[in-house]
C-alpha cells in the first residue's frame, strides 16, 4: 500500500497541530454561538435571558467549562483593558495574537516574561458576537471574579455598542448556512487559486500597514527594519510599545484577510469597527482602502468610489490608490 | 454523501423530544446535548474545515456556520449514522461554499503581491509556519475527493473503514482515492524538493 513520503507525513502532522484550535478560540466561537442562538430564539424559551439555567448553555454547564470560558472572557477583557492583566493568566493560553506575517512587532512579550501580553486579539470575526456574549458573561462571572467586573464596566459599554453594529453579517450567514444545498458548481479547484486568493488581498492592507506604521510612528516603534513580505526568522520579536496602534493593525489585518477569504461583509464590518474604535487612528488610509475594496466586492461601486475619493483627499500619494484604481472604485484622479 | 432520513429517534434524542412534548423549552432541553456535541466535536469540525481549504482568518465564522446548522437540526438527527459523519457532511458543504466565495472574489480584486497565510505567532516557530504553508499548498493540489480522504486519514487519523462511513463512500473507493492522493502528494513534494536545490 502506498504510503506518504516521510517528509510529507511530517508536514501533515505539523499541519494537524496548526489546524487544531486553541482553547480560547473554542471558547470564543462558543460565546459567539450562544449570542447568535440566544439572540435568535431567546424571546420565548429562555424567558429570563441571563437567569438561572435558561439558554443554550445553562449555568450548570458553565461550571464545568468555567475555566475555559474565563480565559475567553479574560482574553476579551485584556483586549479592552489597558491595565496589565493578572499574573494568573498564562501568557500562552489567555492571549492569542493574530499571526504577524509582516509585522513582527505585533508579537506579544515573550512567554518567558510573567506579565501577560498587552497586545491581544483573542478572536477573529467572531469577536463581535463574543463581545456581546462576554458582556453577559462578565455579569455572570462577576461572582467568581469580582475584581474584573469593576474593570470591565467601562469597556463594556464600548464593546456593547460595537457588538450592536454588526448584526447583518451574522444573519446573512445564518440564512445561508441553512439554505438549500447550493447547486453543484465546478469543483475542480485550480491548484493555486484558493491559496493565492488567501494571500493576495492581504497585501493591500498588510504590506503597507507595516510601512505606514513605521513612517508615521517612529518614536514608539521599536521593531527592527524588515522587508515587507519576508517571513520572520527569529522566533521572538520585541514588544510593541504603542498598544492601540497594534490593535489597529490587528483589526485591519483581519479585514484584509477577510477580503482575501471572500468575506467582504466581514471585512466591511471590521473597517467600520476600526472607524468607531479609532476615529482618529493612525491607519485611516488603510481603513479607507480596505473599505473601498470591500464595497467593491459587495457590489457597491458608488460607495467604493466615495471611499476612494476620501482616501485621495487624505493622502493623494497613498500607495493604496493605485490598487484601488484597478478595482471598481476607479475614478478620475484630480 | 449520507442522507439522513427522519426515522425513529435514537434514545437520547427521544428523551429530549419527550421533554419538549411536556413543555420544557427547547433550548433547555437540548442545551446539554448541543453543548456536548460542540465540546466533543469542535476540534474535528475545525480541522476538517482547515484541511478542506478554509483559511485561518475565517475558520471561526465557518465553524459557527456549521454549529448553527447543528443546533437547528439536532432534533432531526436520527442517530442512525454517526454524529461525526453528519458533522462532516455539514462541514464539507460549508467549506465548499467558502472556497467558491474565495474564487468569486479573486476575479474582482486583482493583486500582485503574495503574502503567506499562517505566519509565525510567538508560540510557533518560523519553521512551523513554513511547514503549514507548504502543507496547505500541497493539499490545495488535490481535488476535493482526494483531499477529503487524505485529510481524514493523515490529519484526523481515521481508518479507511471509518472514512468510508463518515463520507458515505465505498471502502474500495476510499482505498483508491487514498492511494492516488498519497502518490500525488509524494510527487508534488519531490518536485518541490528539486526546485529548492
Amino acid at each position: 500500500m502506498t504510503d506518504l513520503a516521510p517528509d510529507v507525513k511530517k508536514l501533515m502532522s505539523q499541519a494537524r497541530d496548526s489546524f487544531s484550535p486553541s482553547e480560547e478560540r473554542i471558547a470564543a466561537v462558543r460565546n459567539a454561538l450562544a449570542a447568535r442562538i440566544e439572540g435568535a430564539g431567546g424571546g420565548g424559551a429562555g424567558g429570563a435571558g441571563q437567569g438561572a439555567a435558561s439558554g443554550v448553555w445553562s449555568a450548570g454547564s458553565w461550571i464545568g467549562l468555567g475555566v475555559v470560558v474565563a480565559l475567553g472572557v479574560t482574553g476579551a477583557v485584556a483586549l479592552l483593558d489597558r491595565e496589565p492583566s493578572q499574573p494568573s493568566i498564562p501568557a500562552n493560553t489567555a492571549v492569542r495574537v493574530e499571526p504577524a506575517d509582516t509585522l513582527p512587532s505585533i508579537a506579544p512579550v515573550a512567554p518567558s516574561e510573567n506579565v501577560a501580553p498587552r497586545v491581544v486579539e483573542p478572536a477573529r470575526p467572531a469577536v463581535r458576537g463574543q463581545r456581546a456574549a462576554s458582556n453577559k458573561l462578565a455579569a455572570r462571572e462577576s461572582l467568581r471574579e469580582p475584581a474584573r467586573a469593576n474593570r470591565s464596566a467601562r469597556p463594556e459599554s464600548n464593546a456593547h455598542s460595537r457588538a450592536v453594529s454588526a448584526p447583518a453579517p451574522r444573519d446573512v450567514r445564518a440564512a445561508r448556512a441553512t439554505g438549500p444545498q447550493p447547486s453543484a458548481a465546478n469543483v475542480s479547484d485550480a491548484p493555486r487559486e484558493a491559496a493565492a486568493a488567501e494571500r493576495s488581498s492581504s497585501a493591500v492592507v498588510s504590506a503597507s500597514v507595516e510601512n505606514a506604521a513605521r513612517t508615521r510612528d517612529e518614536s514608539s516603534w521599536t521593531a527592527p527594519e524588515r522587508p515587507a513580505a519576508s517571513r520572520a526568522k527569529e522566533a521572538v520579536a520585541p514588544p510593541v510599545v504603542d498598544e492601540s496602534l497594534a490593535r489597529e493593525i490587528a483589526l485591519l489585518r483581519r479585514a484584509s484577510k477577510a477580503l482575501a477569504a471572500g468575506r467582504p461583509d466581514t471585512a466591511l464590518a471590521l473597517t467600520e469597527e476600526h472607524e468607531t474604535t479609532f476615529p482618529r487612528g493612525t491607519l485611516r488610509q488603510e481603513r479607507l482602502a480596505a473599505r473601498a475594496l470591500a464595497l467593491c466586492a459587495l457590489g457597491r461601486p458608488l460607495e467604493a468610489r466615495e471611499a476612494a475619493r476620501a482616501l485621495e483627499e487624505m493622502a493623494p500619494r497613498s500607495p493604496h490608490l493605485m490598487r484601488i484604481r484597478a478595482s471598481c472604485a476607479e475614478h478620475e484622479p484630480r | 454523501m449520507n442522507t439522513f432520513m427522519r426515522t425513529a429517534a435514537a434514545p437520547d434524542i427521544a428523551d429530549a423530544a419527550r421533554g419538549a412534548a411536556v413543555g420544557r423549552p427547547i433550548h433547555e432541553t437540548f442545551s446539554s446535548d448541543f453543548q456536548t456535541v460542540y465540546s466533543q466535536h469542535v476540534g474535528f469540525v475545525w480541522r476538517v474545515l482547515r484541511g478542506m481549504g478554509v483559511s485561518d482568518a475565517v475558520v471561526e465564522d465557518a465553524v459557527q456556520d456549521v454549529f448553527i446548522v447543528v443546533h437547528r437540526r439536532l432534533a432531526e438527527f436520527d442517530g442512525r449514522h454517526s454524529i461525526r459523519s453528519w458533522l462532516f457532511a455539514i462541514a464539507y458543504r460549508v467549506a465548499r461554499e467558502q472556497r467558491r466565495k474565495v474564487r468569486r472574489t479573486q476575479d474582482q480584486l486583482p493583486f500582485e503581491h503574495q503574502i503567506r497565510d499562517g505566519a509565525p505567532t510567538p508560540a510557533e516557530s518560523a519553521e512551523q509556519a513554513e511547514a503549514l504553508q507548504l502543507a496547505c499548498e500541497l493539499l490545495e493540489q488535490l481535488d476535493d475527493e482526494k483531499r477529503t480522504v487524505l485529510v481524514l486519514t493523515e490529519i484526523e487519523g481515521m481508518t479507511a473503514p471509518e472514512i468510508a462511513e463518515v463520507t458515505g463512500t465505498q471502502l474500495n473507493t476510499v482505498y483508491t482515492r487514498l492511494r492516488r492522493a498519497r502518490l500525488q502528494l509524494n510527487q508534488a513534494m519531490a518536485k518541490w524538493r528539486k526546485k529548492k536545490l
